[in-house]
């Protein structure tokens, strides 16, 4: 465990959160599209965390960082919504909407928000650490 | 034998460690500004196993630093292998801070031993009065 171990760890807790944030921010955005460049309607994204050793730092046994595994799609079917005007309407008049639920995507993006500031002050607490390790030189 | 009494090979590598840091500074100043600029890759500067790699029990037993650790001078490099997101820039924020924390406190490290080394020389000069 070098002396800045710590400094990486938490920056790649930095790293997927934000990437984690992007995730709920596409899905907030995309609550109401009925069109994507795949075809069809969007399907709410989510996000696989995995712990990951740094190649810089191979041998963090005792302290592992973290990374995005996957983006994944949320298997769960559109909600339907019955406005047969649509130009994106089934043939029944039924529209597929996104299976979004803005409750949801905001209740996820506290919880980026508040493990995004968790992660940095755990990069401050560090810097306080090795910066006493200092003062004792003065 | 000895090049005067600042050829010592401890100021002579604390010399090189801040100016490697100061490079480094430069640096990621200069990986931060471009962050958000379309198909810039980030620069990133390593000294420090070179420089390990230089210094030799000689050296510190002569009391002189080596010509090879004299000429001693950081390298910049560019990343290329640090995956890029679709506007081709390479540049991750957070690891850039990481990074810049890590460098302020070897440099202060490095800079505290250094005032250590010529607050013994300061002691000698004076005779020990203040």
């Amino acid at each position: 465990m070098g002396l800045f171990s710590s400094f990486d760890i938490s920056a790649s807790g930095l790293t997927a959160n934000r990437a984690w944030m992007d995730v709920i921010a596409s899905n907030i955005a995309n609550a109401e599209t009925t069109r994507t460049p795949q075809g069809g309607v969007y399907k709410r994204k989510d996000v696989v965390f995995e712990t990951h050793v740094s190649s810089d730092n191979p041998d963090l046994t005792r302290g592992q960082g973290v990374r995005i595994a996957a983006i994944v799609e949320d298997p769960s079917p559109p909600k339907l919504v019955y406005n047969p005007g649509h130009p994106d309407a089934r043939d029944d008049g039924y529209v597929e909407m996104p299976n979004v639920s803005p409750v949801t995507e905001m209740v996820n993006m506290m919880v980026a928000t508040r493990a995004y500031e968790a992660n940095a002050t755990a990069i401050d607490s560090a810097k306080a650490m090795v910066g006493r390790v200092i003062d004792l030189l003065r | 034998m000895t090049a005067g009494i600042f050829g010592d090979p401890v100021l002579t590598v604390l010399e090189k460690v801040m100016n490697g840091c100061t490079l480094r500074n430069t640096v990621i100043a200069n990986n931060i500004a471009n962050v958000n600029t379309p198909g810039f890759k980030r620069s990133s500067v390593s000294f420090e196993s070179e420089l390990a790699g230089i210094i030799t029990d000689s050296d510190l037993a002569s009391g002189s630093a080596s010509d090879e650790l004299q000429n001693f001078q950081p390298a910049v490099e560019i990343d290329l292998h640090t995956a890029a997101r679709y506007d081709g820039n390479n540049v991750n924020i957070d690891q850039e801070m990481a990074e810049l924390s890590k460098n302020t406190i070897k440099f202060t490290l490095a800079s505290e031993l250094m005032k250590k080394k010529l607050g013994m020389l300061r002691y000698v000069i004076t005779e020990g009065r203040r």
